[in-house]
């Protein structure tokens, strides 16, 4: 194998497995980082938006509209889930597992008795490429860029629109908020209606590139966790930076020994990242935006006593 | 033109036997009282008393036990905290009600959000910002993280983000606690200036120069109940409100 073509290997794993992290673990990381909720039938919404998507395109429809009813019909489920049992729950984490664990079993015992232990995939679009003795999938690549893509649409959502101040707000503190005129119930509900719609894309997104089980949300359950758990209570620079130095390893790790050792190779790295630091990345760079800013802030107050 | 029957003696906000135990603690114990249109009201009362209790009550932060709440002739006993807002009462809170992690403006663009008009422009909201920065005096600070803000900045903050909501009652909480006599006196400047424009205000304060300096009617608390109400000249001579309130046995100075 040529340079460039190990480098474009290299490239394409990095891609591929960011890609997969940051979409897979964003819904997961905004009900968490927002509304301390763990949710463990996360794995299960994205296997609930693969089928939708899978089905719906399978009736005829173009992926794209397959997509949207995807990602919004789990929307609708989550919402739903949400007024029924989350909102008992909300800043309850430990309860919360226990309530979405049983949501998580319900969905996927229910998926097994409704549709049976597997229904026929879509082929993935795009097509492939050829470079140096390999294909790559055209498609997997496009979703790593897509993933910085959703990643920009959140960041504006969360710092620049009414409802992502508003919904911060009252994450933070929601006496104040009310007290503000928010209506918190709302704000809440619909920041888990998000995260719902982010595992709902999810599972829309690689749905034409995995068989289609009932039991396939542990493959996505178990690395978002690890995404989510190294990145941290931020959901967006937690997320980013969670992603980018795990694909890193596994990537690297995956080109050189294989899948298994990258898998591998990528909890090992988590596992002594949180060792090391605890609160994960949000933590790490909390603390140095805090720091640079209380400079910023004493050199105006000396500028302003000179 | 306001009509007749809007007149300065109309009652914006009555309590009526309102009483709220917290499972067993009886915090505010049959307490009723009526604020009219364009009072300036102070609430005073020993430590635990059940102002700050009163105060919660009225924003909707605790559902009351008993009695009713009635706002501008409507009973809000039931009506959810963010609705009594929207209605027009605001608070500012004893413990700065600020959100530290976010920037000073973005504090204020969520308090603002709710009172203009649906989707104004960007211009409108950043205009609206400008204005009540200008109003507290904090333009120099530009748009610092607010933890990083002293407790006085935090303090006018707050109260930048209460005025967003052109509130037709306002609730202060000890609004001037750990504040120095400049700062004192330019919140007491303020507070008249807000009444001026026609604001209802009721406030809680323990500073009582602050107190004499402001309140026209004074409202005392004593173990939840209402203990007494009138002038301030009035309470301050009322010996058993010096008892309870002022730290003066009936024997003279202690």
């Amino acid at each position: 194998m040529d340079l460039y073509s190990s480098i474009f290997n290299f490239m394409y794993l990095f891609i591929d497995s960011f890609g997969f992290l940051i979409i897979s673990a964003l819904g997961l990381a905004i009900i968490f980082g927002m509304m301390g909720i763990i949710n463990l039938a996360h794995g299960e919404y994205i296997m609930l938006g693969a089928y939708i998507t899978t089905l719906t395109a399978a009736a005829g429809m173009p992926f794209i509209i397959a997509l949207l009813c995807g990602s919004l019909g789990v929307g609708l489920f989550g919402g739903i889930v949400d007024r029924l049992i989350i909102r008992h729950l909300y800043k309850r984490p430990l309860d919360s597992v226990v309530a979405s664990w049983g949501v998580s079993l319900i969905m996927s015992q229910g998926m097994l008795v409704l549709m049976g232990p597997s229904i026929p995939g879509l082929s993935t679009p795009m097509g492939s490429i050829n470079v140096g003795q390999f294909d790559y999938s055209v498609y997997r690549i496009f979703l790593g860029f897509l993933a910085i893509f959703i990643m920009i649409v959140l960041y504006v959502l969360f710092k620049k629109t009414k409802f992502g101040l508003h919904s911060r707000a009252t994450m933070q503190n929601a006496v104040i908020a009310r007290n503000l005129g928010i209506n918190s119930d709302r704000m809440y509900c619909m920041t888990y209606i998000l995260g719902s719609v982010l595992a709902g894309l999810a599972g829309a997104l690689y749905a034409p590139t995995l068989s289609i089980v009932p039991t396939m949300g542990s493959n996505f359950m178990m690395l978002s966790f690890v995404t989510v758990v190294v990145g941290g209570a931020d959901p967006m620079t937690g997320t980013l930076l969670s992603g980018g130095l795990l694909s890193l390893f596994n990537g690297g790790l995956s080109m050189i020994f294989g899948t298994l050792m990258g898998r591998l190779g990528l909890l090992v790295v988590a596992i002594l990242f949180i060792r090391v630091l605890p609160e994960g990345f949000s933590g790490l760079v909390e603390r140095q935006t805090l720091r640079v800013n209380r400079k910023k802030q004493e050199a105006i107050s000396n500028g302003e006593s000179n | 033109m306001r009509t007749i029957k809007d007149t300065n003696e109309e009652t914006v906000l009555k309590l009526e036997n309102v009483s709220k135990n917290f499972g067993g603690i009886q915090a505010v114990d049959d307490f009723s009282f009526e604020v009219k249109k364009g009072e300036l009201r102070c609430l005073i009362g020993p430590n635990g008393a059940g102002k700050t209790t009163v105060f919660n009550l009225i924003t909707g932060v605790y559902p009351v036990s008993e009695g009713k709440i009635i706002y501008k002739g409507e009973d809000i006993t039931k009506m959810p905290a963010y609705k009594r807002s929207r209605n027009g009462i605001a608070i500012k809170m004893q413990i700065p009600g600020v959100y530290e992690s976010l920037t000073l403006r973005d504090n204020l663009k969520i308090a603002c959000y709710n009172f203009l008009t649906p989707h104004c422009k960007r211009r409108e909201l950043e205009k609206a910002v400008d204005e009540l920065i200008a109003m507290v005096g904090l333009e120099s600070l530009g748009d610092p993280i607010v933890g990083n803000l002293s407790h006085g900045q935090q303090q006018w903050l707050e109260i930048a983000m209460t005025l967003a909501a052109k509130p037709d009652l306002l609730l202060l909480d000890e609004l001037a606690a750990g504040f120095g006599p400049e700062e004192t006196a330019f919140t007491a400047k303020l507070v008249k200036m807000l009444h001026e424009q026609g604001l209802t205000i009721l406030f809680i304060d323990h500073d009582m120069d602050f107190v004499r300096e402001i309140a026209q009617k004074v409202t005392v608390m004593h173990f939840g109940k209402k203990f007494a109400e009138g002038e301030m000249s009035d309470i301050e001579q009322n010996e058993d409100v010096q008892t309870i309130y002022l730290g003066r046995s009936q024997g003279g100075d202690n």
